[in-house]
């Protein structure tokens, strides 16, 4: 009568990928290029938008061409064998996500708020509410973005206003030291990062009206990557590229040294980490959210409980060898480098190509 | 134009100016028809003259005319010698109104016989008269009914709803004096047979919604039931849930406000609080002088009591989590004054927060329990005296004080009870939460709410409407919730109205 369930509007759609993308980019990234490229990150952030607008116009004409669901485009293309390892592929990739998600956000309320606190207990309360979050379905899930969503930008707006003031713009140079290779390199890590977006063949399935899908990613890539730009500019023009280089999580330091006017509050890191805390748990659902779409069409579970617990269950196993085995990490983005990123690029263009000769067939 | 609304109107203006014909039994059936599904308007047959051969028919609406003294009112008195006249010199009183009432008017169409019988008189129709009479009666129950202790207003009516469940459907229908707000009525209960009405405007609800609630009803058997929160807690969605999926009033204009914006109202007999479906988040932080208002005045409450809502359920958690854990973020002087205050305090803050909490709601439920005068005196040795000896023999410091007594007012100033209570029992969660982990505490508990409002419905409706899910109404509803503007741009009524009927003001060429 009034809410279609499982349909989700556009702003609401914006709003999610905004959140999904925000969190581990403005987390992670600005080190990681930063190590791989100095200043001239700036300039790779610019290249993987050129590359995810090239992207997303692709999906736009793959949305066009597909009759039905993504899932069953991809049983139909590649028959019942090669559409189950499609569907291991995407499963694999998406548990990855999650796990990864979850031991970045544990580590970070580990590291930020609970220095005391075990990681199996705050990770454990972390699924466990992503669990919840999934289990309502996704109209409830976006609800929660699209409140929250100026609630949050408009206090890390005014921070990150406030921290310009802290710049030295003589940081930011040189530029143009980094050879064409590495730089490439450097277009790839904020294309890897982006890695929300190659799942969106997906969410077509979930948005009111067609095309809305690829509309708000477009939104979503641009607000994502202007905030990406501001933010390494700023912490390059205030850490240098050397400390930056060194540090976990630079942006919640940043956020330790800016003060507000009015002196009430002396350090507001601790209230500020609530946008990270926010913004990963969103990745962390989205990951769950598709770990456990494709558990369930791979093993036909009916119901989405058991699926939802098998997908919870290997996050949190996950996230635990991230925590406790030196270099998973490192093993999780040589993953994401060579195998994840370009298998999940390269399926929506496989279905792509067969659905079009299915077509002219 | 819609067809609907060309029918809508086309139907209004056939009310208007069909005349009436003088055939008493086309007169019933057309009159019958226009107050189809109204409960509370009773029309009587009866036979006049002396030779009881002249049939008429008398309409009033329940409560409005004196039915228990119909002998010594006007209108009985009138109905008396007509009983005893001849047809010719009746039908001459008539005309001329030979019975020298004051008050009587003549109409000649249906729909201003209709309006007349709105006004709360009875209206006359006698066979082979064309034309029907309005005879004053008692009218609508007015002021004296009793005043809403729980929803006072600044600006407004102070008329509240009473135990009696005619009455209280008369009170909103003197507010909306249409023939399409309708009453459907049932007994409940096996035992009590206690008469619940639902009262909405034909066209402005959804059917589907009327059968969704009638469903509802009927889905149970219960031996009686003797006020709305029973109805309330059986027909809800979500029992678990600590928010109400009902808004409840005790204020008719705000009930007659609802049937307006395409709610249904709900009147159980011998409660005076009614309930209101569907609702969200945003119609529990208005008020009825809201609209009464000027919008800037109206938008700084709203915003007030949004933020109160979000106080009355984290403050006491915030204190801790910050007290215990994050002491960082506070200035040293004010974490030196925080931590003197603190001097001598034999407990840990948790339990400082929790006595004092604890203390507070023992206060409150001691002072609504016991006689008017004596709850007052109950709230000023409980606030000022417990609370002052408290801090001097060093059981809680001052600063505890304060955090208890903000997040109190934050409370109080939700406007429904029912809602202000949702965030009473969660303050607790917070409480524990935030004195286990910190601010992580809080914001796990902070999502746990947000994550089921955001799926909680009431009847369809999504709980946080309009700030989520405004795309339902075209984001026209965002008009009317943290901030309110204008009334003049308020011109189309929220998504609970059908959706053809939306436009509710517009400006006359």
């Amino acid at each position: 009568m009034f809410s279609k369930n499982e349909k989700i509007s556009k702003r609401q759609i914006r709003r999610l990928l905004i959140y999904d993308l925000f969190g581990i980019n403005t987390l992670l990234l600005p080190v990681l290029l930063a190590k791989n490229v100095g200043q001239d990150g700036v300039f790779c952030i610019f290249g993987a938008w050129v590359l995810i607008l090239c992207y997303l116009a692709f999906l736009e004409k793959l949305h066009q061409r597909m009759k039905c669901g993504y899932i069953d485009c991809l049983k139909e293309s590649g028959g019942v064998f090669f559409g189950t390892v499609f569907l291991c592929l995407y499963f694999v990739y998406c548990i990855l996500l999650c796990g990864y998600a979850l031991f970045t956000e544990a580590s970070l309320i580990q590291k930020c708020l609970l220095r005391e606190e075990s990681f199996w207990l705050i990770s454990f309360f972390l699924c466990l509410l992503a669990v919840y979050g999934i289990y309502q379905g996704m109209e409830g899930r976006a609800r929660v973005y699209e409140l929250l969503f100026w609630f949050l930008m408009v206090p890390l707006f005014l921070m990150l206003f406030l921290a310009i003031f802290h710049v030295n713009t003589d940081y930011w140079t040189p530029v143009f030291t980094t050879k064409p290779l590495n730089a490439a390199e450097g277009i790839y890590l904020v294309v890897i990062f982006s890695g929300v977006l190659f799942l969106l063949p997906f969410l077509a399935g979930y948005a009111k009206k067609k095309g809305q899908v690829v509309s708000a990613a477009r939104q979503a890539a641009a607000f994502n990557f202007s905030i990406n730009l501001v933010v390494f500019l700023i912490l390059v023009g205030v850490f240098q590229v050397k400390a930056l280089k060194e540090q976990r999580f630079p942006i919640v330091t940043l956020m330790s040294m800016v003060d507000l006017p009015g002196g009430f509050l002396k350090r507001q890191d601790a209230f500020m980490v609530a946008i990270w805390f926010f913004t990963l748990y969103a990745f962390l659902n989205t990951g769950l959210f598709y770990s456990e779409l494709t558990f369930q069409h791979l093993f036909r579970a009916k119901g989405k409980f058991f699926p939802l617990l098998v997908a919870a269950v290997l996050s949190y196993g996950l996230a635990g060898w991230f925590y406790r085995v030196g270099g998973a990490e490192e093993w999780y983005f040589s993953f994401l480098w060579y195998v994840g990123t370009p298998v999940v690029i390269l399926l929506p263009i496989l279905v792509y190509l067969l659905e079009g000769r299915k077509k002219r067939k | 134009m819609p067809e609907a609304k060309l029918n809508n109107q086309s139907k209004k203006k056939k009310e208007n100016k069909e005349c009436i014909t003088g055939n008493i039994k086309t007169d019933i059936a057309r009159f019958q028809e226009i107050f189809k599904d109204c409960a509370d308007i009773k029309m009587r047959q009866m036979f006049l003259g002396q030779e009881k051969n002249i049939e008429c028919l008398v309409a009033y609406i329940e409560v409005a005319v004196a039915n228990v003294l119909f002998e010594k009112s006007a209108l009985g008195k009138l109905l008396n010698s007509f009983c005893g006249m001849e047809a010719e010199k009746l039908y001459d009183c008539l005309e001329k109104n030979g019975l020298g009432l004051s008050d009587v008017s003549v109409f000649d169409t249906y729909g201003e016989a209709a309006d007349g019988l709105l006004t709360g008189d009875a209206v006359l129709f006698v066979d082979g008269y064309p034309h029907a009479l309005k005879i004053s009666d008692k009218g609508y129950p007015g002021m004296g009914v009793t005043e809403a202790d729980s929803e006072k207003v600044i600006r407004g009516s102070n008329e509240g709803f009473s135990d009696s469940v005619k009455v209280n459907t008369a009170l909103i229908r003197k507010r909306v004096r249409s023939p399409r707000v309708k009453v459907w009525e049932k007994k409940a209960g096996m035992r009590s047979k206690t008469n619940v009405d639902l009262i909405y405007m034909e066209d402005l609800i959804y059917p589907e919604l009327l059968e969704q609630i009638k469903e509802r009803l009927n889905s149970f058997e219960i031996d009686g039931v003797l006020d709305s929160g029973v109805i309330e807690q059986l027909t809800e969605e979500k029992w678990y849930s600590p928010f109400p999926q009902f808004q409840t009033t005790e204020r008719p204009d705000r009930a007659a406000m609802a049937i307006l914006e395409g709610r249904i109202v709900l009147l159980c007999d011998n409660s005076p609080v009614a309930l209101i479906l569907p609702t969200d988040y945003n119609s529990f932080i208005q008020t009825s002088d809201d609209y009464y208002n000027r919008f800037e005045i109206a938008s700084l409450g709203r915003m007030l009591r949004y933020i109160a809502s979000f106080f009355a359920m984290t403050l006491p958690g915030l204190y801790l989590a910050v007290m215990d854990f994050h002491t960082q973020i506070l200035p040293t002087t004010l974490l030196l004054s925080f931590a003197a205050a603190r001097q001598g305090v034999p407990f840990p803050s948790l339990v400082e927060v929790l006595l004092m909490e604890l203390s507070f709601e023992l206060l409150r439920e001691a002072g609504v329990r016991l006689p008017g005068a004596m709850g007052n005196t109950i709230g000023i040795v409980g606030g000022l005296i417990i609370g002052q000896a408290a801090v001097e023999a060093n059981l809680v410091s001052p600063i505890v004080v304060i955090v208890v007594a903000f997040t109190a007012l934050c409370s109080f100033a939700i406007p429904n009870e029912e809602f202000a209570t949702a965030f009473r029992i969660l303050k607790f969660f917070f409480i524990i939460f935030c004195a286990w982990l910190g601010f992580f505490g809080f914001l796990l508990c902070l999502l746990t709410v947000l994550i089921h409002l955001a799926h909680l419905k009431s009847f369809g409706i999504p709980y946080l409407m309009p700030i989520v899910g405004a795309d339902l109404s075209d984001y026209k509803d965002e008009r009317d919730s943290i901030v309110r503007l204008p009334l003049i741009y308020l011109n189309r009524r929220p998504i609970f109205a059908h959706v053809r009927q939306r436009i509710k003001l517009r400006r006359k060429e």
